[in-house]
Protein backbone atom coordinates (compact mmCIF):
# COMPACT_ATOMS: atom_id res chain seq x y z
CA UNK A 1 0.00 0.00 0.00
CA UNK A 2 2.81 2.28 0.86
CA UNK A 3 4.24 1.53 -2.56
CA UNK A 4 1.47 3.54 -4.28
CA UNK A 5 2.69 6.69 -2.67
CA UNK A 6 6.18 6.13 -4.04
CA UNK A 7 5.11 4.93 -7.50
CA UNK A 8 4.27 7.80 -9.81
CA UNK A 9 2.95 5.33 -12.41
CA UNK A 10 -0.71 5.10 -11.24
CA UNK A 11 -2.23 7.64 -13.64
CA UNK A 12 -5.51 8.47 -11.94
CA UNK A 13 -3.99 9.12 -8.55
CA UNK A 14 -0.84 10.85 -9.78
CA UNK A 15 -0.81 14.15 -7.90
CA UNK A 16 1.63 15.69 -10.37
CA UNK A 17 -0.71 15.16 -13.31
CA UNK A 18 -3.58 16.71 -11.33
CA UNK A 19 -1.43 19.69 -10.48
CA UNK A 20 -0.35 20.10 -14.09
CA UNK A 21 -3.96 20.10 -15.32
CA UNK A 22 -4.90 22.68 -12.70
CA UNK A 23 -1.95 24.81 -13.76
CA UNK A 24 -3.01 24.62 -17.43
CA UNK A 25 -6.51 25.70 -16.50
CA UNK A 26 -5.07 28.60 -14.54
CA UNK A 27 -2.97 29.71 -17.51
CA UNK A 28 -6.04 29.63 -19.78
CA UNK A 29 -8.02 31.67 -17.28
CA UNK A 30 -5.31 34.23 -16.81
CA UNK A 31 -4.89 34.76 -20.54
CA UNK A 32 -8.35 36.33 -20.55
CA UNK A 33 -7.57 38.17 -17.33
CA UNK A 34 -4.24 39.51 -18.55
CA UNK A 35 -4.86 40.53 -22.13
CA UNK A 36 -5.12 44.22 -22.83
CA UNK A 37 -7.82 43.53 -25.42
CA UNK A 38 -10.20 41.85 -22.96
CA UNK A 39 -12.02 45.07 -21.94
CA UNK A 40 -12.62 45.90 -25.61
CA UNK A 41 -14.20 42.54 -26.38
CA UNK A 42 -17.74 43.34 -25.26
CA UNK A 43 -17.94 46.79 -26.91
CA UNK A 44 -16.63 45.25 -30.15
CA UNK A 45 -19.26 42.52 -30.10
CA UNK A 46 -22.05 45.03 -29.34
CA UNK A 47 -20.87 47.37 -32.07
CA UNK A 48 -20.64 44.60 -34.66
CA UNK A 49 -24.08 43.31 -33.65
CA UNK A 50 -25.51 46.81 -33.95
CA UNK A 51 -23.97 47.34 -37.38
CA UNK A 52 -25.19 43.90 -38.52
CA UNK A 53 -28.69 44.68 -37.23
CA UNK A 54 -28.75 47.94 -39.18
CA UNK A 55 -27.43 46.43 -42.39
CA UNK A 56 -29.96 43.58 -42.32
CA UNK A 57 -32.79 45.97 -41.49
CA UNK A 58 -33.63 44.44 -38.11
CA UNK A 59 -32.94 47.88 -36.56
CA UNK A 60 -34.80 50.60 -38.53
CA UNK A 61 -32.59 53.62 -39.22
CA UNK A 62 -35.21 56.03 -37.78
CA UNK A 63 -34.99 54.30 -34.38
CA UNK A 64 -31.30 53.42 -34.31
CA UNK A 65 -29.09 54.37 -37.24
CA UNK A 66 -26.01 52.24 -37.81
CA UNK A 67 -22.68 53.09 -36.15
CA UNK A 68 -21.36 53.89 -39.58
CA UNK A 69 -24.15 56.42 -40.08
CA UNK A 70 -23.41 58.07 -36.72
CA UNK A 71 -19.75 58.30 -37.68
CA UNK A 72 -20.74 59.74 -41.04
CA UNK A 73 -22.90 62.39 -39.36
CA UNK A 74 -20.02 63.26 -37.06
CA UNK A 75 -17.70 63.68 -40.02
CA UNK A 76 -20.18 65.87 -41.89
CA UNK A 77 -20.80 68.14 -38.89
CA UNK A 78 -17.09 68.41 -38.21
CA UNK A 79 -16.36 69.40 -41.81
CA UNK A 80 -19.01 72.09 -41.96
CA UNK A 81 -17.85 73.44 -38.58
CA UNK A 82 -21.13 72.88 -36.69
CA UNK A 83 -19.75 70.36 -34.22
CA UNK A 84 -16.47 72.16 -33.36
CA UNK A 85 -18.22 75.50 -32.88
CA UNK A 86 -20.92 74.08 -30.61
CA UNK A 87 -18.38 71.94 -28.78
CA UNK A 88 -16.31 75.00 -27.92
CA UNK A 89 -19.43 76.87 -26.77
CA UNK A 90 -20.49 73.98 -24.52
CA UNK A 91 -17.01 73.49 -23.09
CA UNK A 92 -16.76 77.23 -22.42
CA UNK A 93 -20.04 77.20 -20.46
CA UNK A 94 -18.92 74.19 -18.44
CA UNK A 95 -15.58 75.79 -17.67
CA UNK A 96 -17.14 79.13 -16.69
CA UNK A 97 -19.51 77.37 -14.28
CA UNK A 98 -16.68 75.28 -12.86
CA UNK A 99 -14.48 78.31 -12.28
CA UNK A 100 -17.21 80.33 -10.59
CA UNK A 101 -18.73 77.57 -8.47
CA UNK A 102 -15.49 75.69 -7.88
CA UNK A 103 -13.51 78.71 -6.71
CA UNK A 104 -16.29 79.68 -4.36
CA UNK A 105 -16.52 76.13 -2.99
CA UNK A 106 -12.76 75.94 -2.51
CA UNK A 107 -12.50 79.29 -0.74
CA UNK A 108 -15.52 78.79 1.50
CA UNK A 109 -14.42 75.22 2.28
CA UNK A 110 -11.03 76.49 3.43
CA UNK A 111 -12.59 79.40 5.29
CA UNK A 112 -15.07 77.33 7.28
CA UNK A 113 -12.43 74.69 8.04
CA UNK A 114 -9.89 77.22 9.33
CA UNK A 115 -12.20 79.56 11.22
CA UNK A 116 -14.68 78.26 13.77
CA UNK A 117 -16.56 81.56 13.63
CA UNK A 118 -16.99 81.38 9.87
CA UNK A 119 -18.08 77.77 10.18
CA UNK A 120 -20.85 78.60 12.63
CA UNK A 121 -21.89 81.53 10.50
CA UNK A 122 -21.99 79.83 7.09
CA UNK A 123 -21.99 76.06 7.29
CA UNK A 124 -25.58 75.47 8.50
CA UNK A 125 -26.94 77.64 5.69
CA UNK A 126 -24.73 76.03 3.06
CA UNK A 127 -25.79 72.56 4.24
CA UNK A 128 -29.44 73.62 4.00
CA UNK A 129 -28.93 74.84 0.44
CA UNK A 130 -27.15 71.61 -0.38
CA UNK A 131 -30.30 69.62 0.23
CA UNK A 132 -32.03 71.54 -2.59
CA UNK A 133 -31.55 69.61 -5.84
CA UNK A 134 -29.89 72.02 -8.28
CA UNK A 135 -32.43 71.29 -11.01
CA UNK A 136 -35.28 72.37 -8.74
CA UNK A 137 -33.90 75.87 -9.21
CA UNK A 138 -34.34 75.85 -12.98
CA UNK A 139 -37.72 77.66 -13.10
CA UNK A 140 -36.40 80.31 -10.72
CA UNK A 141 -33.17 80.72 -12.67
CA UNK A 142 -35.06 81.10 -15.93
CA UNK A 143 -37.41 83.62 -14.33
CA UNK A 144 -34.54 85.70 -12.97
CA UNK A 145 -31.88 85.30 -15.62
CA UNK A 146 -33.78 84.19 -18.69
CA UNK A 147 -32.12 81.55 -20.83
CA UNK A 148 -28.88 83.43 -21.37
CA UNK A 149 -25.37 82.27 -20.65
CA UNK A 150 -25.66 83.61 -17.10
CA UNK A 151 -28.42 81.14 -16.29
CA UNK A 152 -26.31 78.19 -17.45
CA UNK A 153 -23.25 79.34 -15.54
CA UNK A 154 -25.34 79.72 -12.38
CA UNK A 155 -26.82 76.22 -12.74
CA UNK A 156 -23.44 74.62 -13.40
CA UNK A 157 -21.73 76.70 -10.72
CA UNK A 158 -24.39 75.75 -8.17
CA UNK A 159 -23.90 72.06 -9.00
CA UNK A 160 -20.09 72.03 -8.70
CA UNK A 161 -19.99 74.23 -5.61
CA UNK A 162 -21.11 71.59 -3.10
CA UNK A 163 -18.75 68.70 -3.80
CA UNK A 164 -15.79 71.07 -3.79
CA UNK A 165 -16.97 72.85 -0.66
CA UNK A 166 -17.53 69.67 1.33
CA UNK A 167 -14.38 67.85 0.24
CA UNK A 168 -12.18 70.91 0.75
CA UNK A 169 -13.64 71.39 4.20
CA UNK A 170 -13.02 67.77 5.20
CA UNK A 171 -9.56 67.79 3.63
CA UNK A 172 -8.45 70.84 5.59
CA UNK A 173 -10.02 69.68 8.85
CA UNK A 174 -8.40 66.26 8.44
CA UNK A 175 -4.84 67.53 8.06
CA UNK A 176 -2.60 65.78 10.61
CA UNK A 177 -2.49 68.03 13.70
CA UNK A 178 0.98 66.73 14.48
CA UNK A 179 2.32 68.17 11.22
CA UNK A 180 0.74 71.56 11.92
CA UNK A 181 2.24 71.51 15.41
CA UNK A 182 5.64 70.64 13.94
CA UNK A 183 5.33 73.54 11.49
CA UNK A 184 4.56 75.93 14.33
CA UNK A 185 7.51 74.92 16.53
CA UNK A 186 9.76 75.02 13.49
CA UNK A 187 8.87 78.65 13.03
CA UNK A 188 6.40 78.65 10.12
CA UNK A 189 4.12 81.67 9.91
CA UNK A 190 0.44 81.41 9.02
CA UNK A 191 1.05 81.72 5.31
CA UNK A 192 3.84 79.12 5.25
CA UNK A 193 1.75 76.77 7.37
CA UNK A 194 -1.07 77.08 4.88
CA UNK A 195 1.03 76.69 1.73
CA UNK A 196 3.35 73.97 2.92
CA UNK A 197 1.22 71.89 5.27
CA UNK A 198 -2.52 72.56 5.15
CA UNK A 199 -3.06 72.87 1.42
CA UNK A 200 -0.90 69.88 0.37
CA UNK A 201 -2.44 67.85 3.19
CA UNK A 202 -5.95 68.64 1.99
CA UNK A 203 -5.14 68.13 -1.69
CA UNK A 204 -6.09 64.44 -1.99
CA UNK A 205 -9.55 65.25 -0.66
CA UNK A 206 -9.87 68.39 -2.80
CA UNK A 207 -9.10 66.34 -5.92
CA UNK A 208 -11.80 63.83 -4.99
CA UNK A 209 -14.18 66.80 -4.76
CA UNK A 210 -13.00 68.00 -8.16
CA UNK A 211 -13.77 64.66 -9.77
CA UNK A 212 -17.28 64.67 -8.32
CA UNK A 213 -17.68 68.27 -9.42
CA UNK A 214 -16.65 67.49 -13.01
CA UNK A 215 -19.26 64.75 -13.24
CA UNK A 216 -21.96 67.11 -12.00
CA UNK A 217 -20.65 69.88 -14.27
CA UNK A 218 -21.39 67.87 -17.43
CA UNK A 219 -24.71 66.75 -16.03
CA UNK A 220 -25.78 70.33 -15.32
CA UNK A 221 -24.53 71.44 -18.74
CA UNK A 222 -26.62 68.82 -20.52
CA UNK A 223 -29.72 69.73 -18.55
CA UNK A 224 -29.20 73.44 -19.12
CA UNK A 225 -28.62 73.01 -22.84
CA UNK A 226 -31.49 70.63 -23.32
CA UNK A 227 -33.99 72.89 -21.59
CA UNK A 228 -33.12 76.13 -23.30
CA UNK A 229 -30.24 77.05 -25.58
CA UNK A 230 -29.62 78.39 -29.05
CA UNK A 231 -26.11 77.00 -29.34
CA UNK A 232 -24.00 74.19 -27.94
CA UNK A 233 -24.01 70.41 -28.14
CA UNK A 234 -27.37 70.19 -26.36
CA UNK A 235 -28.88 72.61 -28.84
CA UNK A 236 -27.64 70.37 -31.67
CA UNK A 237 -29.41 67.44 -30.05
CA UNK A 238 -32.64 69.41 -29.70
CA UNK A 239 -32.53 70.58 -33.30
CA UNK A 240 -31.88 67.02 -34.44
CA UNK A 241 -34.91 65.82 -32.47
CA UNK A 242 -37.12 68.32 -34.27
CA UNK A 243 -36.00 66.91 -37.59
CA UNK A 244 -35.87 63.28 -36.37
CA UNK A 245 -32.12 63.06 -37.11
CA UNK A 246 -31.42 60.14 -34.80
CA UNK A 247 -27.83 59.88 -36.04
CA UNK A 248 -27.04 63.39 -34.77
CA UNK A 249 -28.76 62.73 -31.44
CA UNK A 250 -26.62 59.65 -30.97
CA UNK A 251 -23.58 61.67 -31.96
CA UNK A 252 -24.25 64.25 -29.23
CA UNK A 253 -24.63 61.44 -26.70
CA UNK A 254 -21.20 60.15 -27.73
CA UNK A 255 -19.71 63.65 -27.56
CA UNK A 256 -21.03 64.20 -24.03
CA UNK A 257 -19.65 60.82 -23.03
CA UNK A 258 -16.26 61.60 -24.54
CA UNK A 259 -16.14 64.97 -22.77
CA UNK A 260 -16.84 63.33 -19.42
CA UNK A 261 -14.22 60.67 -20.03
CA UNK A 262 -11.69 63.30 -21.10
CA UNK A 263 -12.01 65.41 -17.94
CA UNK A 264 -11.97 62.33 -15.74
CA UNK A 265 -8.78 61.08 -17.37
CA UNK A 266 -7.20 64.51 -17.03
CA UNK A 267 -8.07 64.72 -13.34
CA UNK A 268 -6.66 61.28 -12.73
CA UNK A 269 -3.45 62.26 -14.48
CA UNK A 270 -3.32 65.39 -12.30
CA UNK A 271 -3.83 63.21 -9.23
CA UNK A 272 -0.95 60.96 -10.19
CA UNK A 273 1.27 63.97 -10.74
CA UNK A 274 0.28 66.03 -7.69
CA UNK A 275 0.05 63.10 -5.28
CA UNK A 276 3.13 61.24 -6.48
CA UNK A 277 4.54 61.44 -2.96
CA UNK A 278 1.70 59.19 -1.83
CA UNK A 279 2.48 55.50 -2.34
CA UNK A 280 -1.18 54.93 -3.28
CA UNK A 281 -0.74 57.10 -6.38
CA UNK A 282 2.92 57.53 -7.23
CA UNK A 283 5.57 55.21 -8.59
CA UNK A 284 8.84 56.85 -7.57
CA UNK B 1 33.70 61.87 11.26
CA UNK B 2 34.09 62.70 14.92
CA UNK B 3 33.23 59.70 16.98
CA UNK B 4 32.67 59.30 20.65
CA UNK B 5 35.90 57.37 20.98
CA UNK B 6 38.10 60.32 19.94
CA UNK B 7 36.99 62.34 22.95
CA UNK B 8 39.45 62.24 25.85
CA UNK B 9 37.83 60.50 28.81
CA UNK B 10 38.82 63.34 31.15
CA UNK B 11 36.94 65.91 29.08
CA UNK B 12 36.15 69.07 31.03
CA UNK B 13 32.72 69.66 32.49
CA UNK B 14 30.08 70.45 29.88
CA UNK B 15 29.10 73.61 31.67
CA UNK B 16 31.82 75.62 29.94
CA UNK B 17 30.60 74.63 26.50
CA UNK B 18 29.85 77.58 24.26
CA UNK B 19 26.97 76.16 22.28
CA UNK B 20 24.61 74.59 24.82
CA UNK B 21 21.99 76.89 26.32
CA UNK B 22 21.01 76.46 29.97
CA UNK B 23 17.39 75.92 30.97
CA UNK B 24 15.96 77.23 34.21
CA UNK B 25 12.44 76.27 35.25
CA UNK B 26 10.94 77.62 38.45
CA UNK B 27 7.63 76.82 40.10
CA UNK B 28 6.08 75.55 36.88
CA UNK B 29 2.40 74.64 37.07
CA UNK B 30 0.20 73.31 34.26
CA UNK B 31 -3.31 71.96 34.63
CA UNK B 32 -5.67 70.50 32.05
CA UNK B 33 -9.32 71.10 32.96
CA UNK B 34 -8.35 71.74 36.55
CA UNK B 35 -6.24 68.57 36.89
CA UNK B 36 -2.63 69.46 37.64
CA UNK B 37 -0.24 67.78 35.19
CA UNK B 38 2.86 69.73 36.19
CA UNK B 39 2.87 70.72 39.84
CA UNK B 40 5.33 73.35 41.11
CA UNK B 41 8.23 71.90 39.17
CA UNK B 42 11.77 73.24 39.46
CA UNK B 43 14.53 72.14 37.13
CA UNK B 44 17.89 73.64 36.27
CA UNK B 45 19.85 72.17 33.36
CA UNK B 46 23.42 73.30 32.70
CA UNK B 47 24.32 74.31 29.18
CA UNK B 48 25.67 71.45 27.08
CA UNK B 49 24.53 68.62 29.36
CA UNK B 50 22.36 65.69 28.37
CA UNK B 51 19.58 65.13 30.88
CA UNK B 52 17.01 62.36 30.69
CA UNK B 53 13.55 62.54 32.17
CA UNK B 54 11.99 59.21 33.10
CA UNK B 55 8.69 58.34 34.69
CA UNK B 56 5.51 56.36 34.23
CA UNK B 57 3.01 57.26 31.55
CA UNK B 58 1.01 60.27 32.60
CA UNK B 59 3.63 61.63 34.99
CA UNK B 60 3.82 64.85 33.00
CA UNK B 61 7.18 64.38 31.30
CA UNK B 62 5.92 64.99 27.75
CA UNK B 63 3.87 67.96 28.91
CA UNK B 64 7.01 69.41 30.46
CA UNK B 65 8.82 69.16 27.13
CA UNK B 66 5.89 70.66 25.24
CA UNK B 67 5.83 73.55 27.71
CA UNK B 68 9.54 74.16 27.20
CA UNK B 69 9.16 74.36 23.41
CA UNK B 70 6.06 76.54 23.74
CA UNK B 71 3.27 74.12 22.80
CA UNK B 72 1.66 74.33 26.24
CA UNK B 73 1.03 77.52 28.17
CA UNK B 74 1.89 77.24 31.86
CA UNK B 75 -0.53 78.69 34.41
CA UNK B 76 2.22 79.33 36.92
CA UNK B 77 5.98 79.64 37.14
CA UNK B 78 8.63 80.53 34.63
CA UNK B 79 10.80 78.91 31.98
CA UNK B 80 14.01 80.73 31.08
CA UNK B 81 15.58 79.81 27.77
CA UNK B 82 16.30 81.10 24.29
CA UNK B 83 13.42 79.50 22.37
CA UNK B 84 14.74 80.71 19.02
CA UNK B 85 17.55 78.22 19.22
CA UNK B 86 15.47 75.35 20.62
CA UNK B 87 14.27 72.37 18.59
CA UNK B 88 12.22 69.28 19.34
CA UNK B 89 12.20 65.73 17.96
CA UNK B 90 8.79 64.14 18.43
CA UNK B 91 8.00 60.49 18.98
CA UNK B 92 6.63 60.31 15.43
CA UNK B 93 8.95 61.69 12.73
CA UNK B 94 6.29 64.20 11.55
CA UNK B 95 7.90 64.59 8.14
CA UNK B 96 5.87 66.31 5.43
CA UNK B 97 5.08 63.44 3.06
CA UNK B 98 4.73 65.74 0.02
CA UNK B 99 8.30 67.02 0.24
CA UNK B 100 11.37 64.94 -0.43
CA UNK B 101 13.81 64.16 2.35
CA UNK B 102 16.17 67.05 1.64
CA UNK B 103 13.35 69.62 1.59
CA UNK B 104 12.07 68.22 4.87
CA UNK B 105 15.47 68.69 6.48
CA UNK B 106 15.78 72.20 5.04
CA UNK B 107 12.51 73.14 6.79
CA UNK B 108 14.53 73.17 10.01
CA UNK B 109 16.69 75.99 8.66
CA UNK B 110 13.95 78.01 7.02
CA UNK B 111 14.87 81.61 6.46
CA UNK B 112 18.60 80.94 6.30
CA UNK B 113 20.23 81.65 2.95
CA UNK B 114 22.24 78.43 2.94
CA UNK B 115 19.39 76.19 4.10
CA UNK B 116 19.84 73.73 1.23
CA UNK B 117 23.59 73.35 1.75
CA UNK B 118 23.16 72.93 5.47
CA UNK B 119 20.41 70.38 4.89
CA UNK B 120 22.64 68.31 2.62
CA UNK B 121 25.45 68.51 5.14
CA UNK B 122 23.23 67.47 8.04
CA UNK B 123 21.71 64.66 6.01
CA UNK B 124 25.24 63.34 5.49
CA UNK B 125 25.79 63.55 9.25
CA UNK B 126 22.91 61.16 9.87
CA UNK B 127 24.10 58.95 7.02
CA UNK B 128 21.23 59.46 4.59
CA UNK B 129 22.81 61.46 1.76
CA UNK B 130 21.66 58.87 -0.77
CA UNK B 131 18.02 59.40 0.26
CA UNK B 132 18.01 63.17 -0.33
CA UNK B 133 15.51 62.96 -3.20
CA UNK B 134 13.38 60.12 -1.81
CA UNK B 135 9.82 60.55 -0.52
CA UNK B 136 9.47 60.01 3.23
CA UNK B 137 6.92 57.26 2.56
CA UNK B 138 9.72 55.19 1.01
CA UNK B 139 11.89 55.19 4.14
CA UNK B 140 11.95 52.76 7.06
CA UNK B 141 10.84 53.93 10.50
CA UNK B 142 14.43 54.31 11.66
CA UNK B 143 15.42 56.28 8.58
CA UNK B 144 12.45 58.62 9.02
CA UNK B 145 13.45 59.32 12.58
CA UNK B 146 17.00 60.06 11.42
CA UNK B 147 15.59 62.57 8.93
CA UNK B 148 13.61 64.13 11.78
CA UNK B 149 16.83 64.33 13.79
CA UNK B 150 18.60 66.00 10.85
CA UNK B 151 15.73 68.51 10.56
CA UNK B 152 16.17 69.35 14.26
CA UNK B 153 19.95 69.67 13.93
CA UNK B 154 20.14 71.69 10.73
CA UNK B 155 19.69 75.05 12.44
CA UNK B 156 22.45 74.22 15.00
CA UNK B 157 20.13 74.42 18.01
CA UNK B 158 21.48 75.28 21.44
CA UNK B 159 18.77 73.21 23.08
CA UNK B 160 17.38 69.99 21.68
CA UNK B 161 14.34 68.28 23.18
CA UNK B 162 13.60 64.63 22.49
CA UNK B 163 10.09 63.41 23.24
CA UNK B 164 10.50 59.61 23.28
CA UNK B 165 12.04 59.73 19.81
CA UNK B 166 13.00 56.06 19.82
CA UNK B 167 9.82 54.67 21.34
CA UNK B 168 8.48 53.26 18.08
CA UNK B 169 11.71 51.69 16.82
CA UNK B 170 12.88 48.09 17.00
CA UNK B 171 15.66 47.18 19.44
CA UNK B 172 18.61 47.27 17.00
CA UNK B 173 17.53 50.49 15.29
CA UNK B 174 17.11 51.95 18.75
CA UNK B 175 20.69 51.24 19.69
CA UNK B 176 21.93 52.72 16.41
CA UNK B 177 19.88 55.84 17.00
CA UNK B 178 21.15 56.13 20.58
CA UNK B 179 24.71 56.06 19.26
CA UNK B 180 23.84 58.65 16.63
CA UNK B 181 22.26 60.96 19.18
CA UNK B 182 25.27 60.66 21.47
CA UNK B 183 27.60 61.27 18.54
CA UNK B 184 25.91 64.45 17.32
CA UNK B 185 25.55 65.68 20.89
CA UNK B 186 29.27 65.12 21.47
CA UNK B 187 30.04 66.99 18.29
CA UNK B 188 27.70 69.97 18.65
CA UNK B 189 27.40 70.21 22.43
CA UNK B 190 23.84 71.45 22.51
CA UNK B 191 21.89 71.04 25.72
CA UNK B 192 19.69 67.94 25.41
CA UNK B 193 16.56 66.94 27.30
CA UNK B 194 15.50 63.39 26.57
CA UNK B 195 12.11 62.10 27.67
CA UNK B 196 12.08 58.31 27.63
CA UNK B 197 10.33 55.24 29.00
CA UNK B 198 13.52 53.28 28.73
CA UNK B 199 15.67 53.54 31.85
CA UNK B 200 18.64 51.74 30.27
CA UNK B 201 18.58 54.25 27.41
CA UNK B 202 18.48 57.12 29.90
CA UNK B 203 21.39 55.76 31.90
CA UNK B 204 23.42 54.97 28.80
CA UNK B 205 23.14 58.46 27.29
CA UNK B 206 22.74 60.96 30.10
CA UNK B 207 24.78 63.06 32.45
CA UNK B 208 21.77 63.11 34.77
CA UNK B 209 18.59 61.09 35.02
CA UNK B 210 15.65 62.96 36.47
CA UNK B 211 12.62 60.99 37.61
CA UNK B 212 9.16 62.54 37.50
CA UNK B 213 6.06 61.47 39.35
CA UNK B 214 2.68 63.21 39.49
CA UNK B 215 4.00 66.35 37.85
CA UNK B 216 7.01 66.80 40.12
CA UNK B 217 10.65 65.85 40.02
CA UNK B 218 11.17 63.22 42.69
CA UNK B 219 14.75 62.15 42.12
CA UNK B 220 17.83 63.36 40.33
CA UNK B 221 20.66 60.89 39.70
CA UNK B 222 23.98 61.97 38.19
CA UNK B 223 25.57 59.37 35.89
CA UNK B 224 29.30 59.84 36.14
CA UNK B 225 30.46 56.79 34.19
CA UNK B 226 32.97 58.09 31.62
CA UNK B 227 32.12 58.00 27.91
CA UNK B 228 32.22 56.12 25.64
CA UNK B 229 29.91 53.83 27.57
CA UNK B 230 29.35 50.18 26.82
CA UNK B 231 26.04 48.36 26.83
CA UNK B 232 26.21 45.96 29.77
CA UNK B 233 28.65 48.04 31.80
CA UNK B 234 28.14 46.85 35.42
CA UNK B 235 28.21 50.37 36.85
CA UNK B 236 25.48 51.49 34.42
CA UNK B 237 23.52 48.33 35.17
CA UNK B 238 23.58 49.15 38.90
CA UNK B 239 22.33 52.67 38.21
CA UNK B 240 19.62 51.34 35.96
CA UNK B 241 18.53 48.87 38.64
CA UNK B 242 18.33 51.60 41.26
CA UNK B 243 16.25 53.93 39.11
CA UNK B 244 13.94 51.12 37.99
CA UNK B 245 13.46 50.19 41.65
CA UNK B 246 12.52 53.75 42.52
CA UNK B 247 10.01 53.77 39.69
CA UNK B 248 8.45 50.53 40.89
CA UNK B 249 8.33 51.61 44.55
CA UNK B 250 6.84 54.93 43.54
CA UNK B 251 4.15 53.02 41.74
CA UNK B 252 3.47 50.77 44.77
CA UNK B 253 3.06 53.84 46.92
CA UNK B 254 0.63 55.28 44.43
CA UNK B 255 -1.31 52.00 44.33
CA UNK B 256 -1.41 51.55 48.11
CA UNK B 257 -1.30 54.97 49.74
CA UNK B 258 -0.39 54.57 53.41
Amino acid sequence: MASIAFEPSGRAADPRAVAARAARRQIQASRLARSRWTPLLLPAVLLLGWQAGSVTGVLPATILPSPAAVLEAGWQLTRDGTLPVNLVISAGRALAGLIVGGTLGLLLGIGTAVSAGLRRLLDPTIQAFRSVPPFALIPLIILWLGIDEGAKVVLIGWSVFFPLYINTFHGVVGVDRGLVEMGRVYGMGRSALFRRIILPGALPSILVGLRFALGLMWLALIVAETIAANSGVGYMANQAREFSQTDIILLTVLVYGALGKLTDTATRAAERRLLRWNPAYGRK
Amino acid sequence: MTTVATRPPEAPSHADSVSGAPVLIRGLGIAFDGNPVIDTLDLAVDGGTLVSIVGRSGCGKSTLLRAIIGLETPQRGSIDLDRDRARIVFQEPRLLPWFDVLTNVALGAEGLADAQDRAAETLALVGLSDKARAWPARLSGGQRQRVALARALVSRPRLLLFDEPLGALDALTRIEMQRLIEEVWTRHRFTALLVTHDVSEAVMLSDRVVRMDHGRIVSDTPITTPRPRRHGDPQLATMEGEILNQLLIGQQRADHPA
